[in-house]
C-alpha cells in the first residue's frame, strides 16, 4: 500500500505556533496570548521603551514578515504578514505588547470593535479596554468565534450575519451608555456533530481558542495586579429565561433555565497552565477564593437590578500578596450552559461589573 | 457466522433443485438445452473502494480491513462454438472494507439537514463502507483447455443496500481554506461523518477471470472487477476525488 502514496505536498498554512521574547519569564505576567490573528504580550512593567524583539515558530516551511527577532518599537501594535510553505497562503497577524499594571477591575462595556471573520465569514462584537497609555486589551472573551463557525448556516429568515445575531454582542440599552446582551441561541443540526448541542451567550475574563472538545475552547483568567484579595463581584443585571429549557447533558439540577454570573481567584500552576477551561466545574485544586451569585439574585427581570456577591475562600487557602495570581469573571445567559443544558432564547443583560478588591491598609 | 450458513444453505437448495429439473426436461432440445451450462456460484472479495491513484492529501494507510464479504451467482453460459461462449448471470454481492487512514489538507465537508461545514481535514481518518449490490455480469468466456476458462466482460449493478460512514479523529479542521478558523479534535473527541445516502444507486465496470475445472460439476474461479464509476453520486462534493470499487474475488462453482 505504501507505494501507492504520493510525495507530500508542501504546506499550506500559515500560522504563528509559538511567540516569545529574551528572558520572558521574568518580563512578561503571562504567557503570549496568541489568537487567530492577534498575538499580545503582556508586559509586568514599563521598562522606557517599547522596543522588543519578538521571536516566533510558524507552520512548518512558513515565512514571517518582518522576521522572527527583528527588533520594532512596539508603542503602537505592529503588523507581521505569515506565508505558507507553498506561497499561495498568508495571514496578517497584529502583534502587540501592552502594559496594565493598574488594578482597576472596573468594566463599562462601552467599546466593541466588529470582528470581520474571513473563513467562514462572519461579523461579530470583541469588547475591549484602553489602558492608561491608549493601548486596546481584550480582556474580556466570547465564544462568538466558535459560534461562527456555523452562524451562516443558522440564520432565520429575514437575518442576516451581523452582531446582533452572536450569542454575546454589545448592546446600546446599558444600564449606563452600552451594555452586553447574551442570548443562548441554538447550534442546529450541525452543533451536535461539533460537540456544542446549544450555544449559551457568555462573557468572560480570558481568552477563546476554538478545541474539541468544545467546552475547553473557554480559557478563563488573566493576571491578577491587586495586592489584596477581592471580596466582591458586582454590577447590574435583567434577565428573561427561554421558554423551553432542554438538558442535552443529563441529569440537570434545574427545572427552568436560570443565568450565572462568578468570580474566582486562582493559582497559577506549576506547569504553567495560565487559565482554567470551561469544565472546571469549581472543582479545580488551584482555586482560592470564588464568589458565585446565589438563588436570591437569580431571578427574572425586566428592570436593571443590582447584584453583589461576596468572595469566600476555599480549598483552605488565603491570599498572599507575594504570590502571583490570576482571576477570572464569567458570565451567562445559562447557568448550565457548560453542560449544554439551558432554554434558547434566555438573554441576560449586563452592565457595570465591579470586581472589588479589599481597600483596607 | 448465520449468514455464512445461509448463504450455504442456500447454495445447496439452488444446486440440488436444479439437479432434479435437469432430469425431467432432457427431453426434447431447444435454445436453453442445447449447448448450455448452468451453474451456481459462491465467492468471497477482499478489495475496496479506492480511489485511484491515491492522491497526495492521503499521507498513509494505518490499517485495511476487506472484512468477509461474500456474493452469491447463478449463470447461464451458451456455447456458440467450441470455444467461445458467453454468459450471463444473477449476483447478489456485498462489497466493503474498513480502512483507518492519515490525511493531511484533505479537503471534506460535514452535513446534516441541509446545514454544512466545509474545509481542510489534517489527522486520523476511519472509513467503514459495506454495500450491497444486485449484479447482473455480461461476459465471453473463452475454453483455453479442457481444464481451464478465461472470461471477461461487463457487469451492471444495482444497489440494495448501502453503508459509507466513519470519524475523524486526532486531527484538526481548517474551516474554508488552509487559513481558515481551526477546530482540534483530540483526546478521543471526533466527528462522526455518513456519506451513504449519497452512494451511486447504479454502478457498472467490468470483469476478468479465469475458472479451474475440478471435475464434470466443480469448479475454482478467481476473478477481478473495476467499476467504471465513481462510487458516489455525480453531485457529491464532500470528498474531492472519486473512488472505484476494485475486488478480487475467490470462490466455487457448481455445473449442473
Amino acid at each position: 500500500m505504501s507505494g501507492c502514496i504520493k510525495d507530500e505536498a508542501l504546506n499550506t498554512e500559515a500560522d504563528i505556533e509559538t511567540a516569545s521574547i529574551p528572558h520572558g519569564d521574568q518580563i512578561l505576567q503571562v504567557k503570549p496570548s496568541i489568537g487567530d490573528d492577534r498575538v499580545i504580550f503582556r508586559l509586568k512593567r514599563f521598562s522606557g521603551s517599547y522596543l522588543q524583539a519578538p521571536e516566533f515558530t510558524l507552520t512548518g516551511g512558513a515565512t514571517i514578515e518582518p522576521a522572527s527577532g527583528t527588533e520594532q518599537d512596539f508603542f503602537a501594535p505592529k503588523q507581521y504578514k505569515v506565508t505558507s510553505q507553498d506561497g499561495v497562503w498568508s495571514k496578517t497577524y497584529t502583534v502587540s505588547f501592552i502594559i496594565d499594571d493598574v488594578a482597576d477591575f472596573y468594566s463599562t462595556f462601552e467599546n466593541a470593535e466588529v470582528v470581520e471573520a474571513k473563513n467562514p465569514k462572519g461579523f461579530y462584537h470583541q469588547f475591549f479596554e484602553l489602558t492608561t497609555t491608549n493601548q486596546k486589551k481584550y480582556d474580556w472573551a466570547t465564544a462568538n468565534q466558535g459560534y461562527n463557525m456555523l452562524a451562516a448556516t443558522l440564520l432565520e429568515p429575514g437575518e442576516k450575519l451581523e452582531p446582533s445575531i452572536y450569542p454575546t454582542a454589545q448592546t446600546t440599552d446599558g444600564y449606563i451608555g452600552k451594555g452586553v446582551k447574551m442570548i443562548t441561541k441554538s447550534t442546529g443540526p450541525l452543533g451536535g456533530l461539533f460537540g456544542s448541542p446549544l450555544a449559551a451567550g457568555n462573557l468572560f475574563v480570558g481568552e477563546f481558542r476554538l478545541a474539541s472538545p468544545t467546552i475547553e475552547s473557554t480559557r478563563f483568567g488573566l493576571p491578577y495586579n491587586a495586592k489584596k484579595a477581592p471580596v466582591a463581584l458586582k454590577g447590574f443585571f435583567k434577565y428573561k429565561a427561554g421558554e423551553k429549557f432542554a438538558v442535552n447533558t443529563p441529569p440537570s439540577t434545574l427545572m427552568k433555565d436560570t443565568w450565572d454570573a462568578y468570580a474566582i481567584l486562582f493559582e497559577k500552576s506549576i506547569d504553567g497552565k495560565d487559565y482554567l477551561t470551561g469544565s472546571h466545574g469549581f472543582k479545580d485544586a488551584r482555586m482560592v477564593s470564588v464568589a458565585r451569585i446565589g438563588n436570591k439574585e437569580q431571578i427574572e427581570t425586566n428592570e436593571w437590578t443590582f447584584f453583589e456577591i461576596p468572595f469566600s475562600f476555599v480549598n483552605g487557602k488565603s491570599f498572599d500578596p507575594a504570590k502571583e495570581y490570576l482571576y477570572t469573571i464569567v458570565f451567562s445567559s445559562s447557568k448550565e450552559g457548560d453542560l449544554f443544558n439551558g432554554a434558547v432564547g434566555s438573554t441576560l443583560y449586563i452592565d457595570e461589573v465591579e470586581l472589588v478588591v479589599d481597600q483596607t491598609k | 457466522m448465520n449468514r455464512i450458513l445461509y448463504i450455504v444453505t442456500v447454495f445447496l437448495t439452488i444446486a440440488t433443485s436444479a439437479q432434479a429439473q435437469e432430469r425431467v426436461e432432457d427431453k426434447n432440445s431447444n435454445f436453453f438445452n442445447t449447448n448450455m451450462d448452468y451453474g451456481v456460484q459462491a465467492h468471497f472479495s477482499i478489495g475496496g473502494s479506492s480511489p485511484l491513484g491515491f492522491p497526495n492529501t492521503i499521507r498513509k494507510i494505518d490499517s485495511f480491513n476487506p472484512g468477509f464479504k461474500f456474493g452469491l451467482e447463478a449463470n447461464a453460459t451458451k456455447w456458440v462454438d467450441e470455444k467461445w461462449g458467453v454468459r450471463v448471470g444473477l449476483r447478489f454481492e456485498e462489497k466493503g472494507m474498513k480502512t483507518k487512514a492519515k490525511v493531511k489538507n484533505y479537503l471534506t465537508e460535514i452535513v446534516k439537514d441541509n446545514s454544512k461545514v466545509r474545509g481542510y481535514y489534517t489527522g486520523s481518518v476511519e472509513t467503514n463502507v459495506s454495500n450491497t449490490y444486485l449484479t447482473v455480469p455480461v461476459l465471453a468466456v473463452y475454453k483455453l483447455t479442457d481444464d481451464w476458462n478465461l472470461y471477461g466482460g461487463l457487469y451492471f449493478s444495482s444497489l440494495l443496500d448501502n453503508t459509507f460512514d466513519g470519524y475523524v479523529s486526532d486531527g484538526y479542521l481548517r474551516q474554508d481554506t488552509p487559513t481558515g478558523t481551526k477546530v482540534t479534535f483530540e483526546d478521543g473527541s471526533q466527528a462522526a461523518y455518513d456519506f451513504s445516502e449519497n452512494v451511486r444507486k447504479f454502478q457498472w465496470g467490468t470483469q476478468l477471470g479465469a475458472e479451474w475445472k475440478m471435475n464434470k460439476h466443480f469448479k475454482l474461479l478467481s476473478d477481478v472487477t473495476y467499476g467504471f464509476n465513481n462510487i458516489f453520486e455525480k453531485d457529491f462534493s464532500s470528498i474531492d476525488f472519486s473512488m472505484h470499487n476494485i475486488y478480487l474475488n475467490v470462490g466455487f462453482g457448481y455445473r449442473f
